[in-house]
């Protein structure tokens, strides 16, 4: 098989490609404002968990308090969890947030909103182009939620920023012993994010983390997995799959939905996450997969089980990836430019290419429309 | 006390099992001396279950697709699989699946109930299939289910728990996996309006290690986090969830 292909290319790169997606402001971008794909990120790195960093926990929610911005603080977390209350607005999928980032964007490990609130404006030194947080969460919406990324200065992107700091400042208080309750922000300052020099924040906490650490929260993203011993291959992942995945998945991996929520999500499929989602990508995957599956009891399957089974799942056809039209529709060109990681775009298997008979992205649904 | 002439596929173990239980009922004591089925040391258990009551009379059973086989069951589930709180748990709306398994994991001794082992050991494939499609067919009482996400700020400890969990104890929320308002979904078995003394017998016994059907001990894991006061609150949570016209 061409995995082998896969396993050096993934050894050359050192696995290190994690991040959640990865536009780059396409040509098209600039005829629907607002619409912008988002800009191509830096790899999500797993910081160190003794580097001495605050290792913080939000605190509970029954301390939101009763006002206007408390209100922004709630909208998030909903939208966060039932995410498909936007669907066909900015959602184009099955998905909710709260699929990918467990126990609502708070459990560290699991690509926690706190310490990702911490990590942006990032710069990126490759286009000169800095990232916003909002922009970060545009890119979940993307490729993830296979959908249309929410202006920034919606009242979804307000309330999802909103939620984020929250989340983050009410655990950093806490560790530095900080009382009372965390500061409002304006809504400007909310949508950026935390890095940077003229956020608002208590002398404490300023201090004690400058701006160049901020990124480097213990508990961000997810935790690096160990390469495997042999080459992951998708058929042995068929069988993990049937082991200890489909009792909840499906046998064809389409979830199942109960009061019009999948809570128990798609894998691949038209409804789950699009070629462009950093869910894709293998590595990625079986990080994820190794910490959180099966719900509740990751951290059981062998790092060799979580690459096979994270391969299985990633070489089915799923929605396109939306630069795609950047491409005139050429997936070995696309695949070229932005697939450069472990992963089956462009690939073929059982005889088809995988993203040649991919389903729908979000324009290409809006258009048959 | 009469065992009713229709327990046709009760082997005669199963009779004196009952008999057993009903006479030393409420003298767990005389329990003790049981027989031996099959070779195998016969312990009933402190809870055994009661007398199945008489059933109400045959034309009742001609509900259409109820299949002939499921009259046994039908004497402690009932004809439509509601079940009675302390006689039988209540097995219409299953899973089609999760209740096949359910029936080989009582065959298998993963789940630890003297009469329904020695029920399930009569029941063969085929006819699992037959009852199995008829009780999961069987309606739910319609409730209007609260999906997950819809409240941030939850004061009651159990629904906090049902709906946001608590992972510092690595326990994801009840809905997650068993669908709002725990409702059921694909073959993960509804919680609402089930009868509370079984919910917290089922919770209870993943806990003490008793029931090891489900796959990579998910349940047992999340019993095992739970104190016996939470598992009570649990169990009467979803009961009342499932009330007609409840949420
Ligand atoms: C299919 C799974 C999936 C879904 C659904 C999903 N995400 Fe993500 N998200 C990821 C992955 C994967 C990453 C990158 C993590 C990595 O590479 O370590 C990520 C990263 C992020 C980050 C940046 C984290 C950091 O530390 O920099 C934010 C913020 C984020 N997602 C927000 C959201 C929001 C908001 C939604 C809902 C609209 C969402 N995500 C839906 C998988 C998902
Ligand atoms: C006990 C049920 C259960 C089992 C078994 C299970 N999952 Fe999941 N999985 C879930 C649930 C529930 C979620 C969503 C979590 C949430 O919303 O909080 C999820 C989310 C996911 C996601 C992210 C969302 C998406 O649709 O892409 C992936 C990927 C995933 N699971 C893969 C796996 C794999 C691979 C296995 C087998 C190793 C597995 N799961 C086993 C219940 C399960
Ligand atoms: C004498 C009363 C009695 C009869 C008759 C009976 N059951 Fe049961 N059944 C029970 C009890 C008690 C339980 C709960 C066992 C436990 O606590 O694990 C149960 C549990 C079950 C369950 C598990 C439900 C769940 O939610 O997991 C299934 C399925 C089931 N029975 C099917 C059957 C079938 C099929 C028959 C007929 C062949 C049958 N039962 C006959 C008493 C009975
Ligand atoms: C990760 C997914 C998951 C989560 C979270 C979860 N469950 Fe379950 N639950 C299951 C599965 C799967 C089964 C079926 C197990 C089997 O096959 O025996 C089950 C079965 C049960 C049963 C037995 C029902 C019956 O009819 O016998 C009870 C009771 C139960 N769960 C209660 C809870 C409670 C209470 C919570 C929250 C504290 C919870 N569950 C959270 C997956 C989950």
């Amino acid at each position: 098989m061409r995995l082998i292909q896969f396993a050096l290319l993934a050894a050359v790169l050192g696995l290190t490609l994690t991040a959640c997606d990865r536009g780059e402001s396409g040509k098209r971008a600039s005829d629907q404002p607002g619409t912008e794909l988002p800009d191509r990120q830096e790899a999500i790195p797993s910081p160190d968990a003794d580097s001495g960093l605050p290792k913080i926990q939000p605190r509970p929610f029954t301390e939101i308090p009763d006002s206007a911005f408390g209100e922004k603080i709630k909208r998030g977390y909903q939208l966060f969890v039932n995410s498909q209350e936007l669907r066909g607005k900015y959602v184009g999928n099955a998905l909710n947030c709260v699929n990918c980032h467990m126990d609502a964007g708070r459990r560290a490990d699991a690509a926690p909103l706190w310490a990702a609130y911490f990590a942006y404006p990032a710069y990126r030194k490759k286009n000169d182009k800095v990232n916003s947080f909002a922009e970060r969460i545009q890119g979940c919406f993307t490729y993830s939620a296979n959908g249309a990324p929410p202006p920034a200065d919606s009242a979804e992107m307000i309330a999802l920023s909103a939620y984020a700091y929250w989340l983050a400042m009410g655990g950093l208080m806490n560790h530095f012993g900080i009382d009372g309750a965390v500061p409002e922000v304006s809504d400007e300052d909310l949508i950026t994010g935390a890095k940077r020099e003229d956020f608002p924040l208590p002398d404490a906490i300023a201090t004690a983390l400058p701006v160049e650490q901020r990124d480097k929260l213990p508990g961000r993203g997810y935790p690096k997995l160990e390469k495997p011993a042999r080459d992951f291959s998708p058929d042995n992942g068929k069988e993990v799959f049937a082991k200890h995945c489909m009792a909840c998945h499906g046998p064809d991996g389409q979830g199942y939905e109960a009061a019009g929520i999948y809570n128990l999500p798609p894998l691949w499929g038209k409804d789950s996450y699009n070629w462009g989602a950093g869910m894709h990508r293998v590595n990625t995957a079986a990080a994820f997969i190794h910490a959180n599956m099966p719900l509740g009891k990751g951290i059981q399957l062998t790092p060799q089980q979580a690459w096979d089974v994270a391969a299985y799942i990633n070489a089915q056809e799923r929605p396109q990836d939306p630069r795609l039209a950047d491409f005139d529709g050429d997936v070995q060109r696309l695949k070229e430019r932005y697939h450069q990681h472990p992963g089956f775009y462009g690939q073929k298997i059982d005889g088809k290419i995988l993203g040649e008979n991919a389903y729908p992205d979000f324009q290409q649904m809006h258009k048959r429309n | 006390m009469k065992i009713p002439h229709r327990m046709w596929v009760l082997p005669t173990l199963l009779c004196v099992s009952l008999l057993a239980a009903v006479v030393g009922f409420a003298q767990s004591s005389e329990q003790e001396d049981g027989v031996k089925p099959r070779g195998e040391p016969f312990k009933p258990q402190r809870d055994t279950t009661p007398t199945p009551p008489e059933p109400e009379g045959d034309a009742t059973r001609n509900i259409p697709g109820f299949p002939k086989e499921a009259e046994v069951c039908a004497e402690c589930h009932d004809l439509q699989g509601e079940g009675r709180p302390g006689l039988a748990p209540r097995i219409a709306g299953l899973p089609v699946d999760y209740f096949r398994q359910q029936v080989h994991g009582f065959q298998a001794g993963k789940r630890k109930n003297t009469t329904m082992h020695a029920l399930s050991e009569e029941v063969t494939d085929e006819v699992l299939d037959k009852i199995a499609t008829y009780f999961s067919s069987r309606p739910l009482p319609k409730i209007t289910p609260i999906l997950r996400g819809t409240q941030a700020v939850i004061s009651d400890p159990v629904e906090k728990l049902a709906y946001q969990g608590d992972w510092s104890r690595e326990i994801p929320a009840c809905v997650t996996c068993h669908g709002a308002s725990g409702i059921g979904v694909g073959n993960i078995p509804p919680l609402a309006g089930q009868h509370a003394v079984y919910l917290k017998a089922q919770l209870q016994d993943w806990k003490k290690g008793g029931r090891t059907t489900d796959q990579d001990q998910v349940m047992q894991k999340i019993a095992s986090q739970l104190s016996d006061e939470e598992i009570e609150a649990l169990a009467n949570y979803f009961n009342q969830l499932g009330k007609p016209g409840g949420q």
